[in-house]
């Protein structure tokens, strides 16, 4: 298990720039908690602002004012600590499988045997043993997130930032992609903020899910997600998790109807 | 966006193999379809400088003829010179020309592709430069460095001078913004930033900015050996038509764009080998 990570009182304001004159507020006032080793979800209208509390959170963007805990202890800018898996898998296509998943510990100088080990381990975790001197184009979208989770996951962070890393998959693909997630997270139990727009899949994963306001951005309420675990395909049909799933498509509802919502 | 680009590429990718598919036979190889035209011409060739005599030798020699002349050329050499002095003349301009152009303008073209103000500096004077046709600039380069050597090195480096910075410079600006947050946040610092992920993300680019330069380079080293020259193939193109020996000339432009065509190929062998994700999604 991991520390959690804490999100108090942060505010986003994009600057003007050249085209639009007006500045933009992004986020207003965002508090949140994510427990140590759970798994929280942040569910809100597209605009609203996930990612870029993720991004701030990574250290890719500036906070306006607020701060961001990892174990209690504030942190700015990038760093490996804080794992990041994009909604586009981001791998380098001039390296295979396996220099993809190197990549952090080969550049951070890390001990490599121990290293290679937890590659290994990854590679069996996320099923890619047989395609480690694969490239990169000759895998299926699946498979390259996959390797983007193996790859963020070597380096043993304490927190993993998922910004709608399902997103661009199939129906079939992202629920094998959600189950290998929970069955590798059931070993690790590294702390994830994952963030979506599919509420089934909030609710699918998350110990919390938390629901945002359009923009600009605010937490509108949360919710802890009693389902037992391990949670399986069967999860999705019962019926308190077909209950809990219409209220909170109702609430997202509210958000997405009022306002003109931009992409 | 992004999404665009990608469903883009897929479709593209998917129209690509269903082509292939849809032909299927080994005729329907674009290599195999470019043969058979040149096989075409060369009969066509044959046929109306040989046994139909439609067009007159002073314009175009038989093929029998050029191998003659070429048989002579390579036992007697041209204007006292042998025929492999001129060739090695000509690629020894190349070969310095190009490779200058090379090792000053990728560095160039990298630095400017991460620093705005060597960018914001450069990148007006190369646009204003660009339009210019090297070979116009062939006499100012006698004016100042004379006729010998220096003067065709330096036409020949500037003929791919730009092109090379220019697509280098593209190549490390148009890095994915995702690789590099994907870099940085898996622990890369600049430096590795820069030589892991921008210099190869960048390499494709490179790549076309050599292959350009290399077509333009080689293009120039004819019009370069014009001035002043007494060996080279330009040289020998230029003094033949001089005296009418049109079979040399032919002879001299047939090495040229074989040559030409045996450094496109090594190229395009080294990014198929090198660059084997270039292309692909
Ligand atoms: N770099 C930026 N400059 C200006 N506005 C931005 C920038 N990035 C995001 N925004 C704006 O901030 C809002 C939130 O964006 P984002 O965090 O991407 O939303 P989400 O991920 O919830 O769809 C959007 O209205 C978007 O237009
Ligand atoms: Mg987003």
């Amino acid at each position: 298990m991991t520390p959690g990570l804490q999100i108090r009182s942060l505010s986003k304001v994009f600057a003007s720039t050249g085209r639009s004159r007006a500045e933009v507020a992004a986020l207003t006032d965002i508090d949140f908690d994510v427990q140590a080793g759970e798994i929280y979800c942040l569910l809100g209208p597209s605009g609203c602002g996930k990612s870029t509390i993720l991004n701030i959170v990574a250290g890719f963007e500036r906070m306006s004012s607020g701060e961001v805990a990892v174990g209690g202890q504030p942190v700015s800018g990038p760093s490996p600590e804080r794992a990041f898996v994009f909604q586009q898998p981001q791998l380098f296509p001039w390296l295979d499988v396996w220099e993809n998943i190197m990549f952090g510990p080969s550049v951070r100088s890390a001990s490599r045997s121990g290293a290679r080990e937890r590659a290994e381990s990854l590679l069996a975790a996320t099923g890619l043993t047989e395609f480690r001197h694969h490239h990169v184009y000759q895998l299926s979208g699946g498979m390259r997130q996959r390797v983007a989770i193996a790859r963020a996951l070597i380096n043993q962070p304490s927190v993993l930032l998922m910004d709608e890393p399902f997103g661009a998959l199939d129906a079939q693909t992202r629920i094998a992609m959600q189950e290998l997630l929970l069955s590798i997270w059931d070993r690790l139990h590294t702390t994830i903020l994952f963030i979506t727009h599919d509420v089934e899949e909030a609710l699918f994963l998350g110990d919390h899910v938390g629901v945002m306001t359009a923009r600009p951005g605010r937490m509108k309420f949360e919710v802890p997600i009693p389902f037992e675990r391990p949670r399986t395909v069967e999860t999705l049909t019962l019926p308190a998790f077909v209950e809990l799933k219409k209220q909170v498509m109702v609430a997202l509802r509210e958000e997405v109807r009022p306002g003109p919502c931009d992409v | 966006m992004l999404d665009d680009r990608v469903a883009l590429q897929s479709t593209q990718t998917s129209r690509r193999r269903g082509a292939g598919r849809s032909l299927g036979s080994r005729a329907g190889d674009p290599r195999y379809l470019g043969l058979v035209s040149v096989a075409v011409l060369f009969v066509a060739w044959y046929l109306f400088t040989g046994p139909y005599h439609v067009v007159p030798a002073k314009f175009l020699p038989s093929p029998a003829a050029l191998v003659k002349e070429f048989v002579d050329l390579s036992r007697h050499g041209y204007a006292g010179t042998p025929l492999w002095v001129h060739v090695g003349a000509s690629l020894g301009r190349m070969l310095a020309g190009y490779a200058l152009s090379i090792v000053v303008a990728v560095p160039l073209g990298l630095f400017m592709g991460i620093n705005p103000v060597a960018r914001g500096l450069l990148s007006p004077v190369f646009n204003i430069l660009r339009p210019i046709p090297t070979i116009a600039l062939i006499p100012l380069m006698v004016l100042w460095f004379g006729i010998g050597e220096e003067s065709k090195v330096i036409v020949i480096f500037l003929a791919s001078f730009l092109f090379i910075v220019l697509n280098t410079t593209a190549g490390v600006m148009t890095v994915p913004e995702g690789l590099v947050r994907a870099a940085i946040n898996l622990g890369a610092n600049r430096v590795q930033l820069f030589w892991r992920v921008m210099f190869p993300a960048a390499l494709p680019s490179i790549m076309t900015g050599l292959k350009t330069g290399l077509a333009v380079s080689w293009a120039v080293v004819v019009a370069a050996e014009l001035l002043g020259a007494q060996q080279g193939i330009g040289y020998m193109i230029e003094d033949a038509a001089t005296f009418y020996r049109l079979q040399a000339v032919y002879v001299g432009v047939i090495f040229i764009g074989a040559i030409g065509l045996v450094m496109t190929s090594t190229l395009n062998l080294i990014e198929a080998r090198v660059l084997h994700w270039a292309g692909k999604s």
